[in-house]
């Protein structure tokens, strides 16, 4: 399988995993999803970084999808995967939203390649403008701490593939390092809050 | 040793210090307060050459560090709004023994306002998005309210300063090397447009406010007043350092008239629906938009000196919103059965006097009311901006008299007892220490003599906003 193929692959399964968070309300699968969209991530940002600084991302990403699990685990939330959950109407909406939302990232990007980012490839973009609309999407619409905070690691990790495209810099490297991991940790401390205040 | 090293990386090493102490709540408040103050005493006296001898010695200090290729730029003429931020921690520090906010107000409050000074002084200055956006994080730990779970004020908060972060960046890879283009192209203008849109949200202007009521009705008022005067302060020197090295920006045709009415609708937005409220708690929040407003009309207003508003309002503003958030966390400390409801005011005057006077007194104070501190500063923004056209005139009247209603509702509550009251409660009850009626009494004769002597207090600030040269070239 050449590299490109890999890239397409993993560009489909990014844009499927940021569906599947925003669709389903089931928490230990969209943590398992959350980490495998920050392999994909890596995967497609090989474009334009070495391996070794597409690598921090990947390592990132993972930190912060454990840190998110472990404080799921520990305040007991965690449901087991294989429970089985029926289709509801809201779950029907928000993937028929996804579905519009891959078409729109789809179609628009050799555009936006065109007027904008010439440099960045259409696979990029259509990545990366992907899940910042699935982020913009979740953050627009739930209140729920977990979701919000998946919904911002997903806009964010979908703006940090769009940069890497335009620009190199350490600096700002170890500045998305440091944003991504502290959002973890702000989502984890809200998450306690709310698990304390349902028990008090 | 360099500036930034100074008054950046030591107060991170002090706040992280701090970590290790947050237990002992009075000796961190101790700490973080009187290196706060001997910060800002130290930005405020340091010489402009960076050259001074002391005990024989001969010391120079750099005002560049460099950090991964790319540096930490803290020059002399920015040392005094250096000074007035860690001020301002200073004083919110002070306050922290007596309210409990957070053990953590300390450590935070001062990683904060070194983070604000990093991103004032990073280059290139763009990446302070990803500085501010790091400021948010760590700011959203302090306004969550203890006890209780995130409240969605908080998470709005969170989100709309997090797809600023995107706008402000993206605008400058844009633009990179766009000085020889024609004014107008097309990439000036998105550029442009992606500049204002990332500032308005990051400045919670008019439409995108709704956070921050529902903010200041949560938080603790202190902890709110910090956060949001910090950020504010900090962004409007921010967005004059886009403007003054963006000469593009600058000279794009309409852009100082889109600035000001920005201001002016916002300013509108925050008289208006603070005519409206009533809950006091959530006033703050209203404070700090028509504060917003009037310092987007004054960059707008630069050229007719405008600037000139900005460094004088700094100090007053300052100690108007201290003065108004003490006063409000004192009453609810002193009467917790106040929800900040105007029901639960009736009648607080005969209680606590000097705290009612108090209340009334900040908020004329942040109105521009004469002889009070800020109102050198707001008799210069009315005089220029009504001069200059006509529509702001009925709209600034507007606004203010939306804020003077709310006032006055206000002062009705505190002054009304209710219908029931026996006639024997209604003398006054003295249940305020008399330190706190000294402390509130020497805040407002303060800002009185700031007001009154502006040339003794006010203008060493004049020089507050000298590093940006393009846009306010000296005299």
């Amino acid at each position: 399988m050449s590299f490109e193929t890999l890239r397409i692959i993993a560009a489909v399964i990014l844009l499927l995993c940021a569906a599947v968070n925003l669709v389903r309300r089931h928490w230990v699968l969209n943590v398992a999803v959350l980490a495998l969209q920050y392999v994909c991530v890596f995967l497609i940002i090989l474009e334009v970084r070495t391996p070794l600084l597409a690598a921090i991302k990947l390592i990132v990403g993972l930190m912060v999808s454990l840190m998110i699990y472990q404080i799921l685990r520990s305040s007991g939330l965690i449901d087991s995967l294989f429970s089985r959950q029926r289709l509801t109407s809201g779950e029907v909406f928000r993937g028929t939203i996804a579905l519009l939302l891959v078409l729109i990232s789809h179609l628009a990007a050799p555009k936006v390649k065109l007027s904008i980012f010439p440099q960045s490839s259409e696979l990029l973009l259509t990545a990366s403008m992907g899940l910042m609309l699935f982020g913009l999407f979740q953050m627009g619409t739930i209140t729920e701490p977990l979701y919000l905070v998946i919904g911002m690691l997903t806009f964010l990790s979908g703006f940090e593939l769009l940069y890497a495209s335009l620009e190199f810099s350490r600096v700002l490297e170890a500045f998305f390092t440091a944003i991504n991991l502290l959002l973890a940790l702000v989502g984890s401390f809200f998450i306690v809050k709310d698990v304390e205040s349902r028990a008090g | 040793m360099s500036t930034p090293t100074i008054w950046i990386f030591l107060p991170i090493a002090v706040s992280i210090l701090l970590m290790a102490v947050h237990r002992l709540h009075k000796l961190s408040v101790w700490i973080a307060a009187l290196s706060s103050l001997l910060f800002a005493a130290a930005a405020f006296i340091f010489p402009q050459d960076l050259d001074f001898s002391m005990f024989g010695r001969h010391f120079h200090f750099d005002s560049t560090f460099m950090i991964l290729n790319r540096s930490l730029i803290l020059s002399a003429s920015q040392l005094r709004f250096v000074s007035l931020l860690y001020f301002f921690s200073f004083l919110w520090n002070l306050t922290g023994l007596q309210f409990s906010t957070s053990r953590w107000f300390p450590t935070i409050s001062l990683a904060i306002t070194a983070l604000w000074v990093s991103a004032l002084a990073v280059e290139p200055f763009l990446y302070a998005a990803a500085i501010v956006e790091l400021i948010v994080l760590i700011s959203t730990l302090l306004i969550t309210p203890r006890g209780e779970p995130a409240s969605s004020g908080v998470l709005r908060y969170l989100v709309t300063q997090t797809i600023a972060l995107p706008f402000i960046l993206l605008s400058g890879w844009m633009v990179a090397g766009i000085e020889s283009a024609p004014i107008a192209s097309a990439l000036v203008l998105r550029g442009t447009i992606l500049i204002l849109i990332g500032f308005a949200l990051w400045l919670a202007v008019f439409p995108f406010h709704t956070f921050l009521p529902m903010l200041a009705g949560k938080s603790h008022p202190l902890v709110f007043g910090f956060v949001f005067l910090m950020q504010q302060s900090s962004l409007w020197v921010f967005l004059l350092k886009f403007l003054d090295q963006f000469a593009w920006l600058r000279n794009l045709e309409g852009i100082f008239p889109a600035l000001q009415w920005i201001g002016v609708l916002t300013l509108l937005a925050g008289g208006i629906l603070a005519s409206l409220q009533s809950k006091v708690n959530r006033i703050l929040a209203y404070l700090v938009m028509t504060e917003t407003g009037c310092a987007l009309l004054g960059i707008g207003l630069i050229a007719q000196g405008g600037g000139a508003f900005l460094a004088l309002s700094f100090l007053p503003r300052a100690l108007a919103y201290w003065q108004w958030s003490y006063t409000l966390s004192s009453i609810q400390k002193i009467a917790p059965e106040v929800d900040g409801s105007f029901d639960s005011l009736r009648g607080l005057f005969r209680r606590l006097p000097f705290h009612s006077a108090s209340l009334i007194l900040s908020m004329l104070s942040l109105l521009g009311l004469p002889a009070f501190g800020i109102f050198p500063a707001k008799r210069m923004l009315w005089n220029i901006g009504a001069g200059l056209t006509l529509p702001y005139t009925p709209l600034l009247s507007l606004a203010v008299a939306g804020m003077s209603l709310f006032i006055l509702r206000l002062l009705r509550a505190l002054v009304t007892p209710e219908p029931n009251t026996p006639s024997s409660s209604l003398l006054i009850q003295r249940e305020e220490p008399a330190w706190q009626i000294i402390l509130l009494c020497a805040l407002t004769l303060f800002s009185l003599l700031m007001g009154i002597f502006p040339h003794l207090f006010l203008n060493p600030f004049m020089e507050t906003l000298g590093a940006f040269s393009e846009l306010m070239p000296p005299n």
